[in-house]
Order: C-alpha cells, then structure tokens, then sequence
C-alpha cells in the first residue's frame, strides 16, 4: 500500500535536487569562488555529495582511497573533487596544498565538519586564504516541506500532523540523510501494520515514530 | 518487519519507563512546592530578649570572689587586635580585680562623690549598707545581678579620675576595655590614669598598641605630648 511512498525516501544520490537555503548558499558560493582550494564541510549527512554531484555533473568524483598516482591521472583537468577528503593522510593532503599553490589546478575538498576543523588547524593551512564553504543541517520548515513535496507527488499529503512533524526533526536534527531514512522506514512500518491488519498501528502515531527511532539507533531504549 | 512485534514492546516500556521518569518529577516538584509552602505559612516563634540574667553561683568556698561575667563584644576588631590587647594587658596590668565592690553600678553619679569623700556623711541608701553584716558579699551579688554596660563603666572611671582616684579610675577602665576595647575614650582614660599614677613609659607602651591597630588623632597627639615630656 506504501510502496510508492518506500520508493520516494530512498536514499540515492540521483534524487530531485530539494533547495534548501544552506543548498543555495553553498551553491552560490562554489560558483562566486576564485580560490584554488575550497573546502565543502558539513556534519555527514547534509547532503555534501549530493550537492558535488549535481553542481558538477561532468567531473569525476574521486573517493578517499586515492592515491597520488590517481590525483596525477586526473591532472589533465582544471577541476578536480575530493569527497571524504577527510580520510585522506597528510602527505596527500600536503601533495594537493602543493598542486593547488601552482594556480593551475583548483581543488574542492568534501570533509565532515570536526575533521574540517582539525585540518585546518595545520600549520600550512593556517597560513593560506581557503575557501570554507559549509552546509549546514535543514530547518525543521525545510524538513516539512520536503516530507510533503514528497507526499503531495504519491497523493499523501494527510498523513503527518505538526506533532508527528516536530518529532521527527527530534529525532534526526536536519540531517538530510536521517529523514529520508527515517520517513522511509516508517512508511515501512506502517505498510507492515496495514497489511497485517494491526489496527491500532493503522495510521501514523507517536508509537509508530518511537518504534522507527528505537530501529535507527535514534533512541536510547 | 519480522521486529515489528519486537519494536512495539519495546516502544510501550519506553513509554512505561517516561511515564515513571515524568510523574516522579511532577511528584518531588509538588512535594518540594509542599514543604516550601509549610516553611511560609509556618509561624515563626518570637525570638525571645537577649536579656541575659545572671544568677549568681553558690560559692562557699571562696566568697569573697566574685564573679563578673562581661560580654566581650569583638564587632570591628580582629582577631589578632584583640589578642594583642589581652597579652597586653596580662603582661602590663595587674589580674583584674573585681571592680570597686562600694558601690552597685546603677547608682547614681553623687552617690559616689558622697562616697569618695569620706568627710560626707552617706545618706540613707549608704547606712544600711553599713547595717550589712556581709556586705562585701551583697555588693558582690548586685554585681553579678546587673549587667555592665560600656558606659557605666567608662562613666565610673572618669568620675574616679576627676576625683583623683585614679587606681579605682584604672580598674573601671580595665572593664570598660574588656567590653569593648575598640573605644579609644577608655584607651585615653587609661592613659591619662597611668601618667598620674607615674606610669608614664606604660602609658606610651599602651598608646602605642592601640595605634598600631587603630588610628586615632587624639591618641596620637596624646602620645606625642608624652613623648615629648618624656624627653
């Protein structure tokens, strides 16, 4: 009964871009930049990739297992993206300092926000003028918006109240990833609860968002 | 969903386990409110006078002490201060003795001239005083019954010192200082006592004490005329 609304909050990095004020701000702000080397930090799950996957369709996304021989492969572009640039040791990161300093490369660094900031906190980043563009969690209006754009598409648009609402933002504190995933699985709840008959789960309830929360490791039992 | 069964018994003992956390909340918030209301409402008792009557102890053995109990206020001096001026005194002054037992301390300012003057004849107060087989003991008695005030005190001692008595002057100024030895009139007193009595070199000692602690221009200048005259 809830398959089309299961689909809908799959987490995929081809979904619907969903602007959110952050989204454009950072958009924004990756297009105005002329440095060299930018960081993109956020908390994990604000929608980081995301963002570099649609911003910038056309260059290859390279993951933090690389090497330097990858980063020389790719040297044949002016662009060249990182994601979970945290992960990356410091001789690497040290290695794209240097490439960025030659001006002919620019590099965009994806890094969750308290790795970020241990980073920068190197001496020979202190030194240099970097682009720090973060992306910042959703607001709980954004949230709702975006559950109900999603409900309004499957003709669904009854099924939360504004407590339902408020205690699903408790729960996953605007991270981007955490919604999808969590309005996912209560759709999965209450498929299960409809299709076994279980009246008293029948609709959307405070115990159906308990139990969701309790099955993400999103509340302490 | 095989958990499904598994998830809503634990989402009811969370439930269970909220419902228990909140009402013992609500539950000490009505009784802290509770004993909160009984401390305002609660009358307080009135605090009794610190009138402090002292009965006098049943001495047979040795009668002819008596026993003075002096308040010793230590408001605006410190520890030390009042330290310092108790050495000062056992060292410098003889034990204090208790102080003139001819009179009580609620007697009136002619009644000592009278007194002092053993031309006068004393008056009827005074005779049966005199009539008293015991009356060292009794004035010992009306001692311990009343209670010695500062300005008795110091008003005795002046009267003492107009008279020229100084020794009877000194002991009333040793008590008015153990009241309170914070007043620098006592102090002064004391001073002038000791310079009629010959004490100068003590005098200066004590002067010198109470500046070292207090300031006060009187006392100073005081202590300079000594020191000159001294010199």
């Amino acid at each position: 009964m809830y398959e089309n609304l299961i689909k809908e909050f799959e987490d995929s990095l081809n979904d619907e871009v969903f602007e959110t004020i952050s989204f454009n701000f950072a958009k924004k702000e990756l297009e105005e930049s002329k440095n060299n080397l930018r960081f993109l930090i956020g908390i994990p799950g604000t929608g980081k990739s995301f963002l570099l996957t649609h911003f910038y369709p056309d260059t290859p996304i390279l993951s933090s297992t690389l090497t330097k021989e990858d980063i020389d492969k790719n040297l044949n572009q002016e662009l060249i993206i990182i994601d979970e640039a945290q992960m990356l040791d410091n001789s690497l990161i040290e290695y794209i300092r240097t490439l960025a300093d030659t001006k002919k490369y620019t590099f965009i660094l994806s890094m969750h926000l308290t790795e970020a900031k241990k980073i920068l906190q190197k001496e020979h980043f202190k030194s240099r003028t970097i682009d720090i563009i973060e992306l910042k969690p959703i607001t709980k209006q954004e949230m709702i918006q975006y559950i109900n754009v999603k409900l309004l598409k499957n003709n669904a648009n009854h099924l939360f109240s504004k407590k339902e609402f408020n205690k699903i933002y408790k729960y996953t504190k605007g991270n981007f990833r955490y919604i999808k995933k969590f309005v996912k699985t209560l759709f999965e709840l209450l498929d299960f609860a409809v299709s076994n008959n279980i009246q008293k789960h029948s609709k959307i309830n405070s115990c159906l968002i308990t139990m969701t929360a309790i099955k993400l490791g999103l509340e302490n039992e | 969903m095989s958990d499904f069964f598994e998830l809503e018994r634990k989402c009811k003992q969370l439930k269970r386990k909220k419902l228990i956390k909140y009402s013992s909340i609500f539950l000490l918030f009505i009784i802290l409110i509770g004993v909160a209301i009984y401390f305002i409402t609660k009358p307080q008792p009135l605090k009794s006078l610190h009138t402090t009557k002292i009965t006098p102890k049943p001495q047979p053995t040795k009668p002819t002490k008596p026993k003075v109990i002096v308040k010793i206020k230590e408001k605006n001096i410190t520890k030390v201060v009042v330290k310092k001026v108790k050495v000062f005194i056992e060292k410098n002054i003889t034990k204090p003795t208790p102080p003139a037992p001819t009179l009580s301390l609620d007697i009136n300012l002619t009644k000592i001239q009278k007194i002092d003057n053993p031309k006068q004849k004393p008056k009827a107060e005074l005779k049966t005083k005199k009539t008293n087989p015991q009356p060292i003991k009794k004035q010992t008695s009306i001692l311990q019954n009343e209670t010695i005030t500062f300005n008795k005190a110091l008003t005795l001692a002046k009267k003492y010192y107009e008279n020229g008595d100084y020794e009877n002057s000194i002991k009333w100024c040793k008590l008015a200082s153990k009241i309170d030895n914070n007043d620098e009139r006592v102090w002064k007193l004391y001073a002038l006592n000791l310079e009629k009595t010959g004490q100068k070199e003590k005098a200066i000692k004590l002067l010198k004490t109470y500046l070292k602690y207090k300031n006060s221009l009187e006392l100073k200048y005081l202590l300079q005329r000594f020191e000159n005259e001294k010199n």
